[in-house]
């Protein structure tokens, strides 16, 4: 089978792409067998040839004309009163924090001349750690973009603050003092500020009711929160967590993580990781073992790992050949490791379930080493809040609400009870919607005022781990928006107030000594003093395993917060739209996944449109089938086909809202599914850039870590002279968790520009880094495999030797240098790229001139325009930035002083860059480990990038 | 009506061209080649002048300035002024404020800066033609350069001795190019840097002398890359 490989010298099982690959269509999904997809290189529409080589004529000659013109010089205007900041040009970096789901993860922003331009992590933050995740990066895309709510509306109309405000009195007026029956809803927060305006807030108004609503899980197990130190596991039971991925915490989890699965020198303490779950989850399908089973399925599983653990001998009873080989060495593995069995399960889970989980590490004394309780420090129990969305629906239809106040909330769209009571909600005599778009709940509103960004305006927030920060802004608010905060204070006070001031009141609250130091300690490091206490929990009895005595057979449906747009709320966020998703590889769309055995059942394929009845509840929405999906389950995850997001995000994917029931849960028993007979184009990148089905993901078992080693080969061409530094890269795809935060940073720190579903079909996307994914092993069960894919920097380049005009040349530090004014698009480089590195600006891709976008533009790097072809260059302005100030100083670059962004966002360290001359690098360190290897090594292209192989940690099976 | 076969002309018999054709074909392909390299040759002369690139010229300034005076004259350094050279990528562009440090006392009235004051009065900038220009897609830092030793005349000319600020130096790729191919020969020693004007004598050390005193690295200096990212 030409599709599919073996590791050289290894009985591995097959490696495969897709289903279609799998049996043996090399090119499914590639027409024709094409090394590009269909339409790649073809002309674009309403343009043929002809009229394409016309058009080409008189640009040619128009341009040419251009070209004589003499260019203005332009001005030059210094400043009147010079800044404080001696180089205002230079990149200067703030501490603040980005929301995660109301928590904190601790961050960075550049800022240059006055512009937020790059989010990176701070290395203060417990949360953060110095990296980032790919939500974190898409976050400065947000603050730019140009449909987020820019003035005040009233009933659509625009309007101002200060006609809100005398209106607000109105209403106050109109009623007796403080017994105006005011709703307040919020998405459960961390902020001290926040909380401690609404609680003033309800204390002016008692009869005020506060509401709590977020589509996304709550964090918390009986009012704490569960936390992990996944560096103290050596086993690792995750029961349908994605806790690596999507957490408020998954930067420090992840890096745990990865600490438990590194080569050093030569050697490895690899942790084994059990996995139990529905539906591929990045965190799953890095187990070792990794079993698929539907919700149902999964309790009865439990049931019997419970039994197995108290040493029941008749836990085999019920199970499958595969599940009581699970079930049996997951129990003899826990047994064995005791204080370091870590078990963990993921927050959409039923509340059952994560009770039993959580209660498993203090049955095997894994509690107060890799398992912790935490105090809770969300507000999701918060005393004073009335309850969830139900409530507020409640409310509203009793007739108990006057005036209801959402707050950066959207609950239009996201909440299944209020969507009902929509026309209520329209009807009440004053309604107001904070926002950062004029969204799905601003139209229900009568009012609607924008919202600032969090690099806007001061706020505070707290970690999980309860470590406060203090946001500082970056930038004046551009439209004018108003933080929760601010908005709280004018409806208790009628003033419009400061968010600084309102923060320094609370922290000032009760803190003795030099007020102002600390403050701006706090400010300078992004990290405040206070701390949240461990969480004591009082020892419990057993905790019963959760019940499966009602399995019900039939299909079941998980729904799932969106890996990339999550409840919704990134839906307007290209780079998040067009980044593929982890696992399905899918952009601009979701889609229900379908095991592969199932879509032969119900006789679908990808695309193929299914309609899901699940209690009342109904949606449509094209299948996809998905490898290692559990057989009786189909996923669907939320956050798409929203009508008011903006320009990006309306009418993208389907909304899986319509079958969420309005209790929260995100398993549904018992559905109903229909073949409709309609396609709807699914796009994904799982074919594009395909290396033809050569061996590029090696991996080695944790206890020989032996890779078989090329022979030494020799090249006709003398090597390049090596003088000075010599840049490398080494990426560990033991640690990478695939999580394409590198993507991200990457895309933001070199201006890579977006391209649409329609041009990604064509195989057009720009990302620089890619990260591939393969499957091994049976479709239904498969192992999965991703392996980041930048630039390798060849130092035997194939690009360098078919370039007609010197545009792509190497420099004497073993960079392919890409010089883009010298391009003149030919694509030869890109043809003879054996990896597929290189991406041709087929169409001008770069916003309108007087675009806010272009203000996030990294002025460092030139924006490309059509025709020119660009690539992965290590981040040379950074080796730039970074040479010319050791230069200065007339010393030597400094191991670590240069972070490629793909680098300082990896959140497991699976990157390291650094220079191959210096012996003592870090990167030298890596490229020494036994499991380095090459891609592609057999075509000689010598790349300075090398990857370190997967260590699987596999273990005997159980006899 | 009888026709004389000699004056019938059949048209499809005619030779095409004659003899002399050949003649007059070579010259006019010697012409249109000549025109070819000849109007190629005077294109990228003049494309390459300093004409085209303005050397010499000096554009009209709000303010007459005049660099003779203070920098040729009074011998203010150049840093007093561009405070940034030695530190940042722009060398710094003197504030409002900066020039007011002397003239908030001394020629306060005249009508050569009035702007000036007009901008401190109302806090709206100085517009400054600007003089010396790289294109976008090049990535230039002052601080580097003098760390190195080439000094503020090299690119600049001697901007001592002009009464209005001229570009000095025609700032094109192969001028560029030139020095980072060969360094030495061009920088100065650590005395001369700020001069606003070349020293009359080539420096005392060699050019190994100054590049082994600089610590310059030649290799890096003709990546693309070190100026195009």
């Amino acid at each position: 089978m030409a599709a599919t490989s073996q590791d050289p010298g290894s009985s591995a099982p097959a490696r495969w792409r897709s289903i279609g690959e799998l049996n043996g269509l090399a090119n499914e999904g590639r027409d024709g067998g094409d090394e590009f997809p269909p339409g790649a290189s073809e002309w674009p529409e309403g343009l043929d040839r002809r009229s394409f080589l016309k058009r080409l004529g008189a640009s040619l000659a128009l341009g040419g004309l251009g070209g004589c013109m003499r260019r203005s010089n332009g001005r030059i205007v210094p400043y009147v009163i010079p800044p404080e900041n001696a180089h205002p040009e230079r990149p200067e970096y703030y501490a603040t924090a980005v929301p995660v789901e109301g928590y904190a993860r601790g961050i960075l922003v550049e800022s240059i001349l006055g512009r937020p331009t790059k989010i990176e992590g701070n290395p203060d933050h417990p949360e953060s750690l110095g990296a980032t995740d790919a939500a974190t990066q898409a976050a400065i895309l947000d603050l730019y973009d140009p449909d987020r709510s820019r003035v005040p509306l009233r009933a659509g109309l625009t309007s101002t603050r200060e006609v809100f405000a005398a209106e607000w009195a109105q209403f106050l007026s109109a009623r007796p003092a403080g017994q105006a029956r005011i709703a307040l809803l919020t998405e459960p927060t961390t902020s001290p500020s926040l909380l401690r305006e609404v609680g003033l807030m309800l204390d002016a108004f008692p009869n005020a009711l506060w509401f709590q609503h977020t589509p996304l899980a709550s964090y918390e197990v009986d009012g704490l929160q569960p936390d992990y130190d996944f560096s103290k596991a050596g086993v690792i039971l995750s029961v349908g967590s994605d806790c690596l991925y999507r957490h408020p915490a998954c930067v420090r989890y992840a890096r745990g993580y990865a600490a438990g699965r590194r080569v050093v020198d030569g050697r490895i303490a690899a942790s084994r990781f059990y996995a139990i779950e529905s539906s591929p989850s990045v965190t799953g399908v890095l187990a070792d073992v990794r079993l698929p089973a539907s919700p149902p399925r999964m309790r009865v599983i439990m049931g019997a790992i419970d039994k197995a653990l108290l040493g029941n001998s008749s836990w085999q009873a019920g199970l499958g050949a595969q599940e009581s080989d699970f079930v049996g060495r997951l129990a003899r593995d826990l047994r064995a490791n005791g204080q370091r069995a870590l078990c963990v399960a993921g927050e959409e889970q039923p509340m059952d379930v994560r009770r039993w989980t959580a209660s498993l590490n203090g049955r095997l004394g894994s509690e107060g080493s890799a398992f912790r309780w935490l105090a809770s420090a969300r507000s999701d129990s918060n005393q004073r809040s009335r309850g969830d969305a139900r409530a507020l629906r409640d409310a509203i239809a009793g007739g108990a609400v006057e005036a209801l106040v959402v707050l950066s909330s959207n609950p239009a769209y996201t909440s299944v009870a209020l969507r009902g009571v929509i026309p209520a909600i329209s009807k009440l005599p004053f309604s107001v919607h904070l926002g950062a778009y004029a969204d799905e709940t601003a139209g229900a509103c009568a009012w609607h005022l924008p919202e600032a960004h969090f690099l806007e305006c001061w706020g505070d927030l707290r970690a999980y781990d309860g470590t406060a920060s203090v946001l500082q802004p970056l930038i004046e608010p551009m439209w004018n928006g108003l933080s929760a905060l601010e908005v709280v204070r004018i409806l208790r006070s009628g003033t419009l107030p400061d968010s600084y001031q309102i923060v320094r009141e609370c922290w000032r609250d009760g803190a003795a000594g030099d007020f102002d130091e600390r403050w701006n300690r706090w400010v300078r490091l992004g990290v405040a003093d206070s701390r949240a206490a461990a969480g004591a929990r009082a020892p419990r009895g057993p905790v019963a395993a959760p019940d499966s005595s009602t399995e019900a057979p039939g299909l079941s449906l998980l729904l799932a917060p969106d890996s990339n747009v999550l409840d919704g709320r990134s839906a307007n966020n290209a780079w998040l739209q067009e980044l593929p998703r982890p696992l399905t590889r899918l952009v601009w769309d979701n889609a229900a996944l379908v095991s592969p055995s199932l879509a032969s059942r119900l006789g679908v394929e990808d695309g193929d449109v299914i309609r899901i009845a699940a209690r009342g509840g109904l949606v449509e929405a094209p299948a996809l089938v998905m490898p290692g999906q559990a057989t009786d389950c189909i996923a669907i995850s939320i956050g798409y086909g929203r009508w008011r997001a903006g320009s990006v995000g309306n009418g993208v994917g389907f909304d899986a809202y319509q079958v969420r029931p309005d209790d929260g849960t995100w398993g549904i028993e018992g559905i109903e599914v229909t073949t409709t007979g309609r396609r709807h184009r699914l796009v994904t990148t799982q074919h594009h850039f395909a290396i033809e089905g050569r061996n590029t993901v090696r991996t080695v078992d944790a206890v020989s870590l032996v890779l078989p080693k090329p022979p030494p080969r020799t090249s006709l061409y003398g090597g390049w002279p090596r003088n000075g530094n010599a840049w490398g890269m080494s990426i560990d795809l033991s640690t990478c968790i695939g999580c394409s935060a590198c993507v991200l940073a990457c895309q933001a720190e070199n201006n890579i520009p977006v391209v649409g579903k329609d041009q990604v079909s064509r195989g057009r996307e720009m990302h620089w880094i890619r990260v591939d994914k393969y499957f091994e092993g049976a479709p239904d069960n498969p192992r999965f495999l991703s392996e980041p894919v930048p630039c390798m920097q060849c130092e035997n380049a194939p690009c360098e030797l078919v370039c007609p005009v010197g545009a792509t040349v190497h420099s004497s530090e073993g960079l392919n240098d890409m010089v883009y004014n010298r391009c003149v698009g030919t694509r030869y480089c890109s043809n003879n790229c054996p990896y597929k590195v290189r991406r041709f600006n087929f169409l001008n891709y770069r916003a309108p001139a007087d675009s806010i976008i272009n203000l996030q533009k990294n002025p460092n790097v030139t924006v490309r325009e059509r025709g020119v072809m660009e690539k992965c260059t290590y981040c040379v302005q950074r080796i730039n930035a970074a040479r010319i100030d050791a230069e200065r100083e007339n010393r030597p670059i400094r191991d670590g002083e240069i972070l490629t962004a793909c680098q300082q966002a990896c959140p497991a360290e699976a990157i390291v860059f650094g220079n191959i001359a210096d012996p003592s690098s870090r990167v030298s360190a890596r490229k020494a480990e036994p499991t380095d290897y090459s891609l592609l090594e057999e075509l000689n292209t010598r790349p300075r990038t090398t990857y370190l192989a997967k260590v699987l940690n596999v273990g005997e099976t159980a006899s | 009506m009888a026709m004389d076969p000699k004056t019938l002309r059949d048209p499809h018999n005619e030779p095409l061209f004659k003899a002399r054709d050949t003649t007059i074909f070579r010259v006019l392909l010697a012409f249109a080649a000549l025109l070819v390299i000849g109007s190629g040759t005077m294109a990228y002369a003049y494309f390459h002048s300093g004409y085209w690139n303005r050397v010499g010229i000096a554009p009209p300034q709000p303010i007459l300035f005049s660099h003779r005076h203070h920098a040729g004259e009074l011998k203010i350094d150049c840093r007093n002024c561009h405070p940034t050279v030695e530190t940042g990528a722009f060398a710094g562009m003197p504030s409002t404020h900066t020039c007011l440090t002397c003239h908030s006392q001394i020629f306060t009235n005249t009508v050569m800066i009035r702007p000036l004051v007009e901008s401190a009065e109302s806090g709206s900038p100085i517009e400054w033609n600007r003089v010396n220009r790289l294109p976008d897609h090049v990535y230039f830092n002052h601080s580097i350069h003098i760390a190195k030793g080439v000094a503020c005349f090299t690119c600049h000319g001697d901007v001592g001795k002009d009464a209005l600020m001229v570009k000095g130096q025609p700032l094109i790729m192969r001028w560029c190019v030139g020095c980072h191919r060969d360094p030495g020969a061009r920088l100065s020693q650590p005395g001369d840097l700020f001069d606003a004007l070349a020293p009359a004598k080539p420096p005392k050390a060699t050019p190994a002398e100054l590049l082994a005193f600089y610590h310059v690295r030649t290799a890096v200096l003709t990546n693309c890359s070190t100026c195009h990212h």
